[in-house]
């Protein structure tokens, strides 16, 4: 090759020659030092004169006649110096500085904006499906939000990265989603007739998880989740429904009414209530377990009420029976006329209930109305053998059933949320107007309406029930009012990506999470596990065992809390396992791990709290 | 320099692809151009002749949402790389940020890359600069070539410098490794930037462009357990 780069006439003979005779195959020595200084100017370039005396013999012609080449400057084919140079050679220099780790540790800016693009596609995408799904009338019992949870809840994969440079662990986990559950197992409430609302004439059945009913008997499906990560997430959220097959009669008996066959004793109490399915003005209902809440006598059964104060402290299962007759025979064949029975059980002193649930002021506190569970089947008016559960207040006729609901409850207790599906007028409270909740919801002022429906534009829809509290100028007042249940004292304010400070938008997996979390002062390494032992995601630090770790952590708050209990009553989330070098920071929610290794024996309190509240956050996301 | 709009809440960053002739630049923007398809994007402003050379330079302004509260918008220009160019190159580097230099991988290519590497540096110079001040990442380009050159020699050549830069093989006119490259120089800006904001700064002061955001300490109360040391 290289004596296509010298004149031709300095050959011996031509170069076809050289070519044809295997000749010009013959590999000549260069000294090394004369080549590698050249190597980093991209070309190596050699005078004619040092070429000389490296050539073997009858290549080149006499140096007497080629003289006036001597000084000229031959180009040697760098290809072919470069592959005969040794790999050690071209090592870079041992004193060079590495590329700054945080840099590296980075998330990637535009690799993450079209994945959070890709992912906003796949929402809307999404968005267009639930529409369709919620056109469909079947749709209703199926919880969807699990599903679209878990569809959703994959990322796009991240383009492949070709740097040289040793990168993180690639790879994104999600969490598992509970199988949807099936529409058929759901309890179907018989057909509401002249005996509607009236529990005594429907036997108690097992309560379905979720609250309400709609007007015709379905269960509306909650609020259907479409991101990946909840942005509101609670703490320990209830867990969802194993099933909507009705669940096993659980006898709760409170106060001091004998315990009758019912599985579960709620109490009617006249209470507007707004639960995820929003009751229409005329047929407020609400509930909640015996004992909880006084029962409050509605004003147009004033009659029903006495008699209930009169026989309420120690009534027995002939009281109840009485009442309930009573009730009954107040009901009358007709369900348009208004008709209360208060719950003999406790008749505590409370605010008097509100007949007419129009009235627009939403702090005022309401009268609660219990509702009963669902019934499977319509059952004689009265028998002996009935539940004491009460009649609801029905002080209207019940308006043109609403569209079928589509806001709804995460899974919550059983206990307190069966409801008699006939009382329950419910929308979409994703897709109403201001006007309809004005019109449609008992106290609900115009402002309050327009705010509502300005927060659900904003975040595009709600998730959940708590995220009413986020709506400008509600107060904890008005959303127990218009929902009928307490505020969530456990409620994470912040979302998954306020917390570890992903943009609002993004879509992010638990690799994000636990680089995120990696990336805080001294931490050394993140991993995220599950009960099983198996690790999800995450890296550690070089001489740390990843999967010993994970298979550790389990078992660790298995065998602290057993004495850790006994001491102070409760079990622990959070265990610290400091060490000279790198301290264990290991916190708990439910089958959730987080493991978070730092230099720090102590974190900042701060810190502690995010992983928590992040911990709590994938357990609800899980879910 | 970066420029830094607190009222408007926007940090504006230049990076420029420097490189030889027909080393491929141009080709990074088109296909950055490509790939980031829904991403806030300007239009690519090119003014390449039908022979793809450069005549002034290749603009497209780039958005992120990288730095919390804060729209990064990442200007990326191209040189020129034709040596009769070079009072254009320094124009184009004038407030420059960040730096892309693209390596063409053939073994002919190589003298003009080194010397458009030198050309780079003494570039710098003229503006009062050096690539131990401006964050770089190198791009092999052309990696599917037959008989490229080895990614050591590249390294040994381009990269064996005191501090050790980002380099990246590439095949950009399918789009291999260009991300990669972007994205490594915008953590380099974005990391500097997010140590030493001594940037250009109109509008609100406060600056406060820490990439990681910390949890504050209005962090609501978890009942939790107790922590056992």
């Amino acid at each position: 090759m290289i004596l296509r780069c010298l004149p031709p006439e300095v050959l011996a003979e031509e170069l076809s020659k050289f070519e044809a005779t295997g000749a010009a195959a013959v590999e000549v020595g260069l000294p090394m030092n004369m080549i590698l200084g050249q190597l980093p100017s991209g070309k190596v370039e050699m005078a004619f004169q040092d070429l000389i005396p490296h050539f073997p013999a009858g290549y080149l012609q006499p140096t007497e006649s080629i003289a006036g080449y001597l000084p000229n400057l031959i180009s040697l084919p760098l290809m072919d110096v470069v592959m005969r140079i040794p790999p050690d050679l071209l090592a870079l220099r041992p004193d060079q500085k590495d590329v700054d780790a945080s840099v590296i540790n980075m998330a990637d800016p535009f690799t993450e904006e079209i994945l959070r693009e890709q992912a906003e596609a796949a929402h809307r995408q999404s968005q267009t499906n639930i529409i369709d799904e919620s056109q469909a009338p079947q749709e209703e019992f199926v919880p969807r939000d699990q599903a679209e949870t878990a569809k959703s809840a994959v990322p796009p994969p991240r383009p492949p990265t070709e740097s040289p440079i040793p990168s993180r662990a690639s790879g994104t986990t999600t969490l598992p989603a509970p199988p949807m559950p099936s529409a058929a197992k759901l309890p179907t409430p018989p057909p509401m007739g002249g005996l509607r609302g009236s529990p005594v004439a429907q036997p108690p059945v097992p309560a379905p998880a979720f609250r309400s009913l709609s007007p015709s008997g379905h269960i509306p499906a909650p609020i259907r989740s479409t991101t990946a990560l909840p942005t509101r997430p609670q703490m320990d959220a209830p867990p969802p429904p194993e099933s909507l097959a009705p669940v096993p009669p659980v006898p709760r008996h409170t106060g001091a009414i004998p315990a009758p066959p019912p599985p579960r004793h709620t109490t009617s109490l006249p209470v507007p209530r707004w639960t995820g399915s929003i009751p229409a003005p005329s047929q407020a209902t609400s509930q909640s377990t015996v004992g909880a809440v006084a029962p409050q006598a509605p004003a147009p059964a004033e009659k029903i009420a006495a008699a209930a104060a009169a026989g309420a402290p120690d009534s027995g299962a002939d009281n109840l029976q009485r009442l309930a007759a009573l009730a009954m025979s107040q009901l009358g064949d007709s369900t348009e006329s208004p008709a209360e029975v208060p719950p003999k059980s406790e008749p505590v002193a409370s605010p008097a209930p509100e007949p007419k649930i129009t009235a627009p002021k939403i702090e005022e506190p309401a009268p609660a109305i219990a509702s009963t569970p669902a019934p499977a089947s319509q059952p004689p008016p009265v028998a002996p053998s009935e539940p004491p559960v009460l009649p609801k207040v029905i002080s209207e006729p019940l308006p043109e059933p609403l569209p079928s609901i589509s806001v709804a409850h995460p899974p919550a207790e059983p206990k307190a949320h069966a409801e008699a599906p006939s009382d329950s007028v419910a929308f979409n409270l994703n897709k109403c107007t201001a006007e309809d909740l004005v019109h449609n919801i008992p106290g609900c002022s115009r402002e309050l309406a327009e705010s509502i429906v300005q927060y659900r534009n904003k975040i595009g829809s709600f998730k959940r029930l708590e995220d009413l509290l986020d709506v400008a100028g509600i107060t904890k007042a008005a959303y127990t009012h218009l929902t009928g249940e307490a505020p969530p004292n456990n409620r994470i304010p912040l979302s998954l990506n306020e917390l570890l400070g992903f943009p609002a938008d993004q879509h992010i997996s638990l690799k994000d999470v636990t680089d995120r979390i990696a990336c805080w002062p001294d931490v050394t390494g993140c991993v995220l596990s599950q009960s099983s032992g198996l690790s999800l995601v995450g890296t550690v630090p070089e001489g740390v065992d990843k999967e010993a770790i994970v298979a550790f952590a389990p078992r660790m708050f298995e065998a602290i809390n057993k004495s850790f209990s006994e001491v102070s009553g409760q079990e622990t989330d959070a265990l610290v396992i400091p060490t000279s070098g790198t301290s264990f920071h290991l916190f708990r929610n439910r089958d959730l791990y987080l493991i978070i290794m730092s230099r720090l024996p102590q974190m900042p309190e701060r810190h502690v709290k995010v992983a928590r509240f992040v911990l709590a956050a994938l357990s609800i996301r899980r879910d | 320099m970066a420029f830094i709009n607190y009222s408007s809440r926007e940090i504006q960053l230049k990076i420029v692809y420097y490189g030889a002739a027909l080393c491929g630049k141009t080709t990074n923007l088109v296909t950055l151009h490509k790939q980031i398809t829904h991403a806030q994007k300007g239009e690519l402003v090119s003014l390449a002749t039908d022979a793809d050379r450069t005549l002034f330079f290749d603009f497209l302004s780039l958005n992120t949402k990288t730095l919390p509260g804060f729209t990064t918008r990442f200007q990326l220009y191209t040189v020129p790389g034709q040596a009769i160019y070079n009072t254009t190159r320094q124009l184009v580097l004038k407030g420059v940020d960040g730096i892309v230099f693209v390596v063409d991988s053939h073994w002919e290519k190589m003298a003009d890359n080194v010397e458009s590497f030198a050309n780079l540096q003494e570039n710098l110079i003229e503006n009062h600069l050096s690539l131990v001040q401006i964050p770089y990442v190198l791009q092999y380009n052309k990696r599917d070539i037959p008989n490229a050159a080895p990614v050591n020699y590249l390294e040994f050549t381009f990269n064996n410098r005191a501090n050790r830069a980002l380099a990246f093989e590439s095949v950009a006119s399918t789009g291999s490794g260009v991300l990669e490259t972007l994205n490594a120089a915008a953590r380099l800006l974005l990391a500097k930037y997010s140590k030493t904001p001594n940037a250009n700064v109109t509008g609100m002061s406060q600056p406060n462009l820490s990439v990681a955001v910390p949890p504050t300490e209005e962090s609501p109360q978890v009942p939790a357990g107790n922590a056992v040391a």
